[in-house]
């Protein structure tokens, strides 16, 4: 072993074609290339895919990585990253999920899961230490989630069992299909279960009895015990552990940054209905993933009437998606949108922005009843969102088949101009942010390679002013302008070291809401030492971490540029750029995003016309064999700009 | 049952198994849920259950079971002499409660020895040792409370 800790040195790989599991060593290369999570998926997806691998063929590999941290007592510790090429949009593709499926892959001895192939009949793997077994689950294909959970769980009786699952709108290539860990715990965006649909897996249940070790116990609990006093003074922990990421829905309006009506608007009027303290009436208790005390998620219960259900984790981003977004403000019926998409494993994000852009089609004339089989599409009509869920995920009728296709494919269809109101990003609908309210988060959307998504960037410290953290982070010198969400000064410098730190928890893995950064304890020269402290291997420090996290933002670049992506591509919907935020704070805000570019990429030194990664970033790093890659298609910034 | 065990509220539990963590540490020095002494039972829609060892009064129902005698109590603590154990199991299918588990490679018993290891840790601060749960508490108070309204206030003592 060249680790003393955190790693298992072991890949499980699945070849669903043949049927054939086995396992290969991690080598320590990679390790220290990568870090784990993202870093690994990114390596694999670069080196075993080209730009001619067809996101649903046989041939794409889809990972599940974790990290050294996964399996530790740190906050965090329970998340696991997902990789694949986008059958959304077509580009790279990732999601991470929280829960206990990362610790647990680790404690049964394996740092990642590489499946390739597909299966020609539904398949599940279990995974039980090393015990592999690919099992015919043609009983479970059709079934939602909680049901197939409900059976695994049953079928295997053990209280430490974890699983990720597909729901039917996966099974139906539903571009935007998503995985569920644990019934509630969703790798939720770019198509990932839609990925498993086409190779037929239903599910992974993973149980492990081998534990994770960690190379130095007494300085790893010190830190560990440092920081968890940190997190019980830490007010915005306090607010994560009581309301979570639900109370954004009026912190949010409050700014003006509430995606309301396809982001015609930034503040919904009836925000009290469909606030924190609306939907925390039916909250029956709070739940955490693996190692965390920041127990973030509410669970809801609806006891009863039309919107009744048992069990769902709401948080802000389907609670926008379903609200304020469709203009809808009841309460019960957001709630139960969410648990459908639940039920039936699909993006939250993506079916509310779809709905939400046939309704402003609607209002603006551009549909008819002709291209809805008679449907309204009518602002707020919350029960049609709720039919659409279900027509969704089952492609059923011509509207289900058209939305199913997502924001962008479904504009793309209908034609007649309708591209102008998809709220996308590279074809995948924009999360609950809006770039003209916080200007950070316009590079953000712009240029994450996944598609319009804050939490590459996780540019989150001028989101409310974290002058503080702004301060420990970067220094005096950046203030006030980097604490103010509507200045666009050093927002170039602030989204390149947050991505950077992004990075950082999803290939610990951590997580967004804990540790790294809220609160701000985390600096690079701790999280070396905690990879120290969980690896034993010395090579771990600030600059060996940073080098990870330019590796891995310039690889993922280049895996998209090879895509034939440029700064063309790095753009956000004209609404942004040309429309002013018509009410609410920011009243009058754009987004003058060619200046802010120009800023991003002169901080990662990429070629400002262009967009691509110069050769010079990649030596650098170790990646001279990236750059060749690129070389050879012409793909590297010349003198001129582009070949 | 009058020795004071390990209990959780399930209605307070997170399920974040910091416990089965800690007490794997303390106990085994390694980090794994599989050889916790403490163990969250997790029931989807929504329900997380911290089940340790009860302390059943002496004789319990996993010392009577046991056939080589090595399960035994000391100051209301169930413990087990490694040395006489064979790993059947009997124990664990005696316990009344499924609060007994089992190291997966040497098959001995994990019981909760009350160290208190978990209960510092518990960030909501559920568990406790406590000699009587507080649900017993919680339904006690939900009892009088229903049976209360049926008597004249003037006889229900006051605060002043």
């Amino acid at each position: 072993m060249w680790s003393k800790g955190g790693y298992a040195e072991r890949i499980l790989n699945v070849d669903l074609s043949k049927g054939k599991v086995s396992t290969t060593k991690l080598d320590k290369e990679t390790a220290v290339m990568w870090l784990g999570g993202t870093g690994f998926i990114t390596k694999i997806m670069w080196e075993e895919t080209n730009e001619k691998t067809d996101p649903l063929s046989p041939e794409a590999p889809f990972i599940v990585a974790t990290g050294p941290m996964n399996g530790t007592l740190f906050p965090g510790a329970g998340r696991t990253n997902v990789g694949a090429r986008s059958p959304l949009t077509g580009v790279w593709g990732e999601a991470n999920f929280g829960g206990h499926f990362g610790a647990t892959l680790k404690q049964a001895g394996y740092d990642m899961i590489k499946i390739v192939g597909s299966s020609s009949k539904p398949t599940w793997l279990m995974i039980n230490d090393d015990e592999i077994v690919l099992k015919d689950a043609s009983d479970l294909w059709g079934k939602n989630v909680h049901e197939t959970h409900d059976i695994l769980y049953e079928n295997l009786g053990d209280e430490d069992m974890h699983d990720m699952i597909i729901g039917p709108a996966s099974e139906n290539l539903v571009k935007y299909g998503n995985i569920l860990s644990d019934c509630y715990r969703a790798a939720g965006r770019a198509g990932m279960g839609t990925v498993w649909g086409a190779k037929k897996l239903k599910a992974i249940t993973v149980q492990g009895s081998k534990g994770v070790k960690v190379a130095d116990p007494d300085a790893f609990m010190k830190r560990y015990l440092d920081l968890r006093a940190a997190f019980d003074a830490d007010p915005h922990v306090l607010e994560g552990a009581t309301v979570g990421t639900m109370l954004l829905m009026e912190a949010m309006n409050e700014i003006g940054r509430l995606p309301t009506k396809n982001h015609q608007l930034g503040q919904y009027p009836d925000i009290d209905k469909v606030s924190s303290y609306a939907f925390i009436k039916y909250q029956t208790n709070r739940r955490a993933c693996q190692a965390c005390p920041n127990r973030c998620h509410g669970m809801m219960t609806i006891p009863d009437g039309p919107y009744a259900f048992r069990g769902e984790h709401a948080e802000y981003e389907s609670l926008n998606a379903f609200s304020s977004r469709i203009w809808s403000n009841n309460t019960e019926a957001v709630l139960y949108a969410g648990h459908l998409c639940e039920e039936y494993g699909m993006d939250t994000i993506e079916v509310g922005a779809v709905v939400a852009m046939m309704m402003e089609l609607w209002e603006k004339g551009i549909i008819t009843e002709e291209d809805t089989d008679g449907v309204p599409f009518k602002w707020g009509d919350h029960d049609l969102m709720i039919d659409m869920i279900k027509k969704v995920a089952y492609r059923e009728g011509k509207l289900g088949k058209l939305l199913a296709e997502g924001s962008r494919g479904a504009a793309k269809i209908i034609g007649r101009g309708a591209e102008e109101y998809s709220m996308d990003v590279k074809g995948m609908a924009i999360s609950g942010q809006d770039g003209r309210a916080q200007k950070s988060m316009a590079i953000a959307h712009a240029t994450s390679v996944r598609g319009a998504d804050h939490l590459r960037h996780c540019s989150f410290f001028d989101e409310l002013g974290y002058e503080e953290a702004i301060e420990k982070r970067f220094g005096k010198q950046y203030l006030p302008e980097m604490a103010d969400r509507l200045a666009t000064k050093y927002k170039g410098k602030l989204c390149k070291e947050t991505e950077m730190l992004a990075v950082m928890i999803d290939a610990l893995n951590s997580c967004t809401g804990t540790g790294i950064f809220y609160p701000a304890v985390l600096d690079w020269a701790d999280i070396g030492g905690l990879c120290r402290e969980i690896t034993g291997m010395p090579e771990w420090g600030a600059k060996t971490l940073r080098d990870v996290a330019m590796r891995v933002v310039q690889t993922r670049r280049a895996f998209n540029i090879r895509l034939g992506l440029t700064r063309k591509e790095d753009i956000l919907p004209k609404r942004m750029l040309n429309e002013p935020a018509p009410t609410g704070p920011n009243k009058g805000h754009t987004v003058p995003l060619d200046a802010m570019l120009d800023d991003y990429y002169g901080e990662w030194g990429w070629d400002i016309k262009t967009g691509l990664v110069p050769r010079k970033n990649f030596e650098e790093l170790g990646l001279k064999y990236v750059a060749d890659e690129l070389g050879k298609r012409n793909l590297l910034p010349t003198a001129k700009g582009k070949n | 049952m009058s020795n004071p065990y390990l209990w959780g509220e399930p209605t307070e539990c997170i399920g974040c198994r910091l416990c089965e963590l800690f007490c794997s540490l303390e106990k085994e020095g390694v980090l794994n849920t599989k050889k916790s002494r403490i163990k969250i039972k997790r029931r989807e829609p929504n329900l997380d259950f911290p089940i340790a060892c009860h302390h059943c009064e002496a004789p319990s129902p996993c010392e009577l079971a046991c056939p080589t005698n090595a399960i035994y109590q000391k100051d209301g603590i169930v413990r087990v002499d490694e040395s006489k154990c064979i790993g059947c199991s009997a124990c664990g299918e005696a316990c009344p409660y499924g609060a007994i588990y089992f190291n997966p490679e040497t098959q001995i018993p994990l019981i909760c020895d009350k160290c208190g290891e978990c209960v510092k840790h518990c960030p909501v601060n559920t568990l406790r040792i406590d000699k009587e749960a507080p649900i017993i508490k919680t339904k006690r108070n939900l009892y009088v409370e229903s049976k209360g309204a049926k008597y004249p206030s003037e006889l229900i003592p006051q605060k002043k």
